[in-house]
């Protein structure tokens, strides 16, 4: 991840290539988090609330983890008007489907087939 | 009700498994055709030039803050203040009407092609192919309201609704593999279909505008008249010994 400035509190000028490839990059860690995700609950035979409640969480561990190793907690100066809190759950309704989808994928192979 | 019902394993082989690789493929074949048909008319540099024109206008507008009074209107000066000048040249023949411009009529029409008629066709292919059998079952429980959506062709009025339909199983994937797709074609065109198709319902038809010098050009020349300019600098002296602003004169 690469920083746009040195900031004072709220950094005032973005650098827009360097905005776009860090949501890029943030877009792929997700999709691979919750890819893992996803299998996993399908290979635990989890059904129902389990699941869900397994994608929250994975997805929140995910984005803390970015933000204490990528942004070494500091969201602002990365991802432009975002908050840590905010960044925790941002985008989780993009990655919802997908999650539901690799989960039956796994659940069928494994507990129907 | 609660019993699990057990599937054939063949239905795994010759239905879950293919309709994933066909819309990957399908998928992987779209974005490339998009590649190769945008490459048909590339459009005239004029244009460029004037869209770089509005684009200086808009970064004025949107980081005025950061120049000096002197920099500032030195810039406005050029863009809105000479006759023949910055925003206001004036441009003869443009074209508008994407309708009477067969040129851009033939890009949409591609466009929407590429897009729309994998879909359709993948929907009836499965739909006519794979119907009549339970396919799936989702690992949630789904109200009966979702059953008739859901298990469009099986007659079966008792079934649980988390058994379901190929076509939903495509849908799911089609909406789910969105995600994964661009993992694996990265930096290539990544057709988006929901995000297109919501685009084009909110354009009332999806009927992109003929880049419009003029009316562009005016309204950026109103937007840069409007500015109010002040140096981000200017009161440092006063900011950093906490004092109350000067009132500044325009």
């Amino acid at each position: 991840m690469q920083p746009q400035q040195q900031p004072s509190d709220e950094p005032e000028l973005f650098d827009k290539a360097s905005v776009t490839s860090n949501m890029k990059a943030i877009g792929y860690i997700r999709t691979i988090s919750t890819i893992v995700g996803g299998f996993s609950a399908g290979i635990f035979g989890f059904t129902g609330f389990k699941g869900f409640a397994l994608f929250v969480i994975q997805y929140l561990l995910t984005s803390m983890a970015i933000v204490a190793f990528n942004f070494g907690g500091r969201t602002k100066i990365y991802v432009p008007q975002t908050s840590n809190l905010a960044f925790l759950v941002s985008g989780m309704g993009n990655e919802a489907l997908a999650f539901v989808l690799y989960w039956t994928l796994m659940y069928a192979l494994v507990h129907i087939y | 009700m609660d019993a699990d019902l057990m599937l054939d394993p063949k239905i795994r082989n010759w239905v879950l498994i293919p309709i994933l690789i066909i819309m990957l493929l399908v998928q992987m074949s779209r974005s490339w055709a998009q590649v190769l048909l945008k490459g048909s008319t590339p459009p005239e540099p004029g244009q460029f030039k004037q869209m770089q024109l509005l684009q200086r206008a808009t970064r004025l507008r949107a980081n005025n803050r950061l120049l000096s009074s002197r920099g500032f209107h030195m810039r406005r000066h050029f863009l809105v203040e000479l006759k023949g000048i910055g925003l206001r040249q004036k441009f003869e023949g443009s074209a508008p009407n994407p309708m009477q411009n067969p040129d851009g009529m033939m890009n949409m029409m591609k466009g929407n092609m590429t897009m729309m008629v994998p879909n359709i066709a993948m929907m009836t292919f499965i739909s006519f192919f794979f119907q009549g059998f339970v396919m799936v079952k989702v690992p949630f429980m789904l109200t009966e309201g979702f059953k008739q959506m859901l298990q469009r062709d099986i007659s079966l009025q008792t079934l649980d609704t988390s058994y379901v339909s190929s076509l939903s199983w495509y849908f799911l994937a089609l909406f789910g593999l969105r995600g994964f797709f661009s993992l694996v074609l990265g930096d290539q065109a990544v057709t988006d279909d929901a995000k297109i198709m919501q685009q084009q319902m909110g354009m009332g038809g999806g009927n992109p505008m003929q880049f419009d010098a003029n009316k562009s050009y005016k309204q950026m020349r109103e937007g840069v008249k409007h500015i109010q300019h002040q140096f981000f600098l200017g009161e440092l002296e006063e900011e950093f010994m906490m004092l109350p602003a000067k009132k500044k004169t325009a």
